[in-house]
């Protein structure tokens, strides 16, 4: 490549940064509402073993697995674009970690809840945490991703 | 790394733009990538269709909307590639810093 100059290789490492960014700044832009969405969901999920029936239950774990899988499929369309999450930056990583953390320990305290008094108060509990949860982690992301994008 | 190891299929801006974008994504529709490159359809299919002819790109169409749209992912052999570019391109950045060092300390 006879023709790279030494400033022209430059100019494109200094657009490295926001092009590679690009798929991380349309998912921080994603509507604050799917939370307060997929906790109702989840909500009703949880709250549903409290009718004790097979049938119910079964066609709780297909009705619910079946609207997220249906919620993440228009979310992606929309925004045209879906982030590698492999190899994320590092404080998207830190983020994605403690948010994974905080799944697993809110699963076994909500079906704690449920198994040890109600799955109404299972679910009530789920549609808090996955609200609140759920907000947090994208303030989280939408920070990191402005201060990525900023350095 | 040296400015013979930059990637003449990659080296083109806008293939080069495609590609970084490519790089931090799993899947970018078309439109997607038009718009953050500000470029327009046509060029994009050639640039796309350079990419995916080289082994750098597959795309898939869905049969959502007006006539489907068109995802693009970056293959194993592409990432590879823009890695090995993107090092040439420090190399060639890093080449000309040691230089210019050398010629102030002479």
């Amino acid at each position: 490549m006879e023709n790279t100059n030494p400033a022209q290789a430059a100019t494109e490492l200094a657009e490295l940064k926001d092009l590679e960014l690009a798929g991380f700044v349309e998912a921080a832009k994603d509507p604050l509402w799917l939370w307060p969405v997929i906790g109702l969901l989840a909500g009703g999920f949880f709250a549903s073993f409290e009718i004790k029936s097979v049938v119910v239950a079964a066609l709780a774990i297909v009705g619910y697995s079946l609207a997220i899988a249906i919620i993440v499929g228009l979310v992606v369309r929309r925004r045209g674009v879906q982030p590698r999450m492999n190899d994320l930056p590092a404080p998207l990583q830190r983020i994605w970690l403690f948010y994974g953390i905080g799944v697993g320990v809110a699963s076994v305290a909500i079906v704690g809840l449920g198994l040890g008094f109600s799955w109404i108060y299972a679910g009530i509990a789920a549609f808090v945490i996955i609200t609140a949860g759920g907000i947090w982690y994208h303030v989280a992301w939408r920070n990191a991703v402005d201060s990525l994008a900023a350095a | 790394m040296s400015i013979e190891d930059l990637d003449p299929i990659i080296h083109a801006p806008k293939r080069f733009g495609a590609m970084a974008v490519l790089a931090g994504t799993e899947w970018v529709e078309f439109a997607f990538l038009r718009d953050h490159l500000k470029v327009k359809d046509a060029d994009l299919s050639k640039q796309m269709t350079a990419l995916t002819d080289a082994g750098y790109v597959k795309s898939r169409k869905s049969k959502v909307g007006r006539g489907g749209k068109t995802w693009f992912t970056v293959t194993k052999k592409g990432r590879s590639a823009f890695t090995a570019h993107v090092a040439a391109l420090q190399a060639v950045v890093e080449q000309a810093n040691q230089g210019s060092t050398d010629a102030v300390s002479t």
